[in-house]
């Protein structure tokens, strides 16, 4: 798809804002700084999606991410009170041997990975010029008779259709297979962060052998 | 149109061919809700509950080895039935019964919530269960996802004590870090499948039949070589090995003995599965199926000798017992990679069927010898792991002979002496990774196993031939910890004794096994 008109400043205005403001996040000293940029970098990623014609990935991207692990990760930071570091002078990478390594990797990463895709990108344009035409002109057709948006001018795919019907027939398993990867997670995060004198509640454990003789209050007192 | 294509397609459902992992995954559930309303007294419930899911799943899955004769694929190939999976699936059950019995020991000594134990297990075990079983790239992930959050929370099950929680919060986030390689695998893998006309896909045949009509060539090397990175880390291969220690160590032993045996052998059978049967032999050399084969066929050779130099040499220097079974953990990965290396290298599908069993067999007896042999650790270690240096072990030998000579079978089988499990298991992968011409890894494998009798021998003589200062009662046997060191015993005796009838089991050629003889 070649890119043209406000789609090319649609495109190229999102994608340097999600890049820019993934750097911001990994470089903010204020944790709550990195979160916010790190909204930011999500949301620009979700306006890709819809550039895209991914409505649905885009509206799990905001309302998911955003809307929900985001505010989270606030709601934490802000609970945890991460002060220590925002304070410090120290320098904000480790150690030169460590940058110089990681560099060296995700350079690595991204030449290959650059160069796998463009060198697939070209093979196929070559290769499939004319099945690729072919392709646009049928998916112009189908778009031309796609229901129009709320503005009259975009088209509304039906991408969240077939999201919905195979996810409830061709990936039907893998779906039921998620719920129980969540129930492990639930299960397991109760367990590890529930207290000890919650865990003591549950009538199994006797409190002392956690290692907390008596009740938190009685405990203050002994101090 | 596409629209009236997916309603059109039938979604394949056949839930007897994942009746054990449904078998294991509603007992997880009622063994929480037994948790719940049982009283004090009534605690027993779900160990035994699991035992009897586990004995189920077992049944379960040898009948539709034996006795099912319909389908062998299901869900549109998200599930599959051979023997691979099979096998595997029989691994994971013995595994999880005898982690149930060791655990019921030290559950006790510490006033741990057994419960919560069980259930993660169980679940875990599920998630194992459908990592053999599944046929295609989200199920896996799916099914390692579900198998790692289980063993996370297990390994700081101890919340207490600070090494369980340094154990479960690096294998977390090491683990979170090989799960996004995996995925990153996977999603290039999708894109690089996709032809002109078609999406990708992540099915594992599928992939196999499209590798030489892939339009992005690279991008399916650069796939595949995050997918050896992700599994390779979840079963400890040599340079993605270095969480193993800590994380063995800090984690409380008898989740430990469960982590070397079964999440390892699960990350064996989907990692053999993927590459195996989605990247397989081709017959032209030139093509991009050919190439993509060679790669990864290198790569493996030179990670399967990696490990087991790493795993051998440096568990000479370790000085706390169960490091050394960890470096001991990493060195077995390596062995049972030979293996593994022949299976890709073989050409006619009898010979890869014959590796592809041998090193389930393999799995099978390092899990039952280092099953007991952390029995035993965990009894020694007494309550919070405190004794696990070697030197806790001077001189016990005649103090307390049951545990002793039983921990002295356990590590002579690891070695892989003649008669027991562990040396019937090395002669099956050397013997298939010889047959396909993988003469100088088998050297590597033996002249390493040479390496290794050093320090399996040292804690032999520590236990019997060292002097012992302080005083020391012999820690009292439960039970169940006698059962599984019963069964543990007699399985390391009729694996290195008569291995012909579980071989026929896992689905080799009766042949291999005579040869052998």
């Amino acid at each position: 798809m070649i890119l043209s008109g406000w789609e090319t400043v649609f495109f190229w205005f999102f994608s340097i804002a999600a890049i820019l403001a993934g750097l911001l996040t990994v470089m903010a000293r204020n944790a709550v700084h990195s979160a916010l940029f790190l909204i930011s970098s999500l949301v620009s990623v979700g306006a890709l999606f819809i550039l895209l014609g991914a409505e649905f990935i885009a509206g799990v991207q905001i309302l998911v991410y955003v809307g929900g692990v985001m505010v989270l990760f606030l709601f934490v930071i802000m609970l945890v009170n991460v002060g220590a570091e925002e304070e410090g002078r120290a320098p904000i990478f480790n150690r030169p041997a460590q940058v110089a390594a990681a560099l060296i990797f995700s350079l690595l990463l991204v030449v290959a990975l650059l160069a796998a895709i463009n060198k697939g990108y070209v093979g196929l344009r070559d290769r499939d010029a004319a099945a690729l035409k072919q392709t646009e002109t049928t998916r112009s057709e189908q778009e031309s008779k796609m229901q129009t948006g709320a503005t009259g001018v975009s088209r509304i795919t039906t991408q969240t259709e077939s999201v919905g019907m195979s996810l409830f027939t061709n990936a039907s398993l893998p779906f039921e297979i998620a719920s129980l990867l969540l129930l492990v997670a639930i299960v397991g995060s109760v367990m590890l962060a529930r207290t000890l004198k919650q865990e003591a509640a549950a009538d199994d454990v006797d409190s002392e052998v956690l290692g907390q003789a008596p009740p938190a209050e009685t405990g203050t007192d002994n101090i | 149109m596409s629209l009236i294509a997916l309603q059109a397609t039938n979604p394949d459902i056949n839930l007897t061919l994942i009746a054990p992992e449904l078998i294991i995954g509603i007992a997880g559930v009622l063994v929480m809700m037994i948790d719940a309303f049982a009283r004090r007294g009534q605690r027993w419930l779900t160990g035994g509950l699991s035992i009897v899911a586990l004995i189920a799943a077992g049944g379960a899955s040898i009948w539709l080895g034996a006795g099912w004769r319909g389908a062998r694929s299901a869900f549109n190939g998200m599930i599959v039935l051979d023997d691979l999976r099979l096998s595997f699936t029989l691994i994971f059950v013995v595994v999880s019964i005898l982690t149930i019995l060791i655990a019921a020991a030290w559950i006790d000594i510490e006033k741990l919530p057994a419960g919560e134990f069980h259930a993660l297990l169980l679940f875990a075990t599920c998630g194992m269960m459908l990592m053999a079983s599944a046929g295609d790239l989200v199920i896996v992930f799916l099914g390692l996802e579900i198998l790692s959050i289980a063993t996370y929370v297990m390994a700081g099950f101890r919340r207490t004590d600070v090494r369980s929680n340094e154990s479960s919060l690096k294998y977390f986030i090491l683990g979170s870090f090989a799960s996004a390689f995996l995925l990153y695998g996977i999603a290039l893998i999708y894109g690089a499948t996709a032809t002109a006309t078609l999406p990708g896909t992540t099915n594992i045949a599928t992939i196999a039949g499209r590798l030489n009509h892939s339009l992005y060539p690279p991008l399916l090397l650069a796939g595949a070589a995050m997918l050896l990175v992700g599994f390779g880390f979840k079963i400890a291969t040599a340079p993605f090995h270095v969480w193993t220690p800590d994380v063995y160590e800090g984690a409380p032993t008898p989740v430990t003995a469960f982590m070397a045996a079964g999440p390892k052998a699960a990350g064996f059978a989907s990692f053999m599965r993927v590459f195996v049967f989605g990247f397989p032999i081709a017959t032209a050399a030139a093509s991009t199926a050919g190439y993509t084969h060679k790669s990864w066929l290198g790569t493996l050779a030179i990670m399967a000798a990696l490990t087991m130099s790493v795993g051998n040499i440096v568990a000479i220097v370790q000085n706390n017992v169960k490091r050394m079974l960890a470096y001991s953990s990493i060195a077995h990965a390596g062995y049972a990679l030979v293996g593994f290396v022949a299976a890709g290298a073989a050409t006619d599908a009898e010979q890869r069927s014959a590796a592809l069993t041998s090193v389930a067999f393999y799995l099978l007896t390092y899990a039952v010898m280092n099953m007991g042999a952390f029995a035993i650790v965990t009894l020694i270690a007494r309550g919070n792991d405190r004794r696990t240096a070697v030197e806790d072990y001077n001189g016990i030998g005649f103090l307390s002979p049951v545990l002793a000579f039983s921990l002295s079978l356990f590590l002579l089988s690891l070695l892989g002496m003649p008669l027991t499990a562990g040396f019937m298991g090395k002669v099956m992968v050397f013997t298939t990774a010889v047959r396909q011409g993988y003469l100088w890894l088998v050297v590597i494998g033996v002249l390493n196993t040479a390496v290794s009798a050093y320090y399996y021998l040292r804690l032999i003589i520590v236990m019997f031939f060292r002097e012992r200062n302080t005083p020391w009662d012999a820690p009292r046997l439960p039970v169940s910890v006698a059962l599984a060191l019963v069964i543990t015993i007699a399985g390391v005796f009729y694996l290195g004794l008569f291995p012909g009838r579980v071989l026929n089991a896992f689905g080799a050629h009766p042949s291999i096994s005579l040869s052998i003889r």
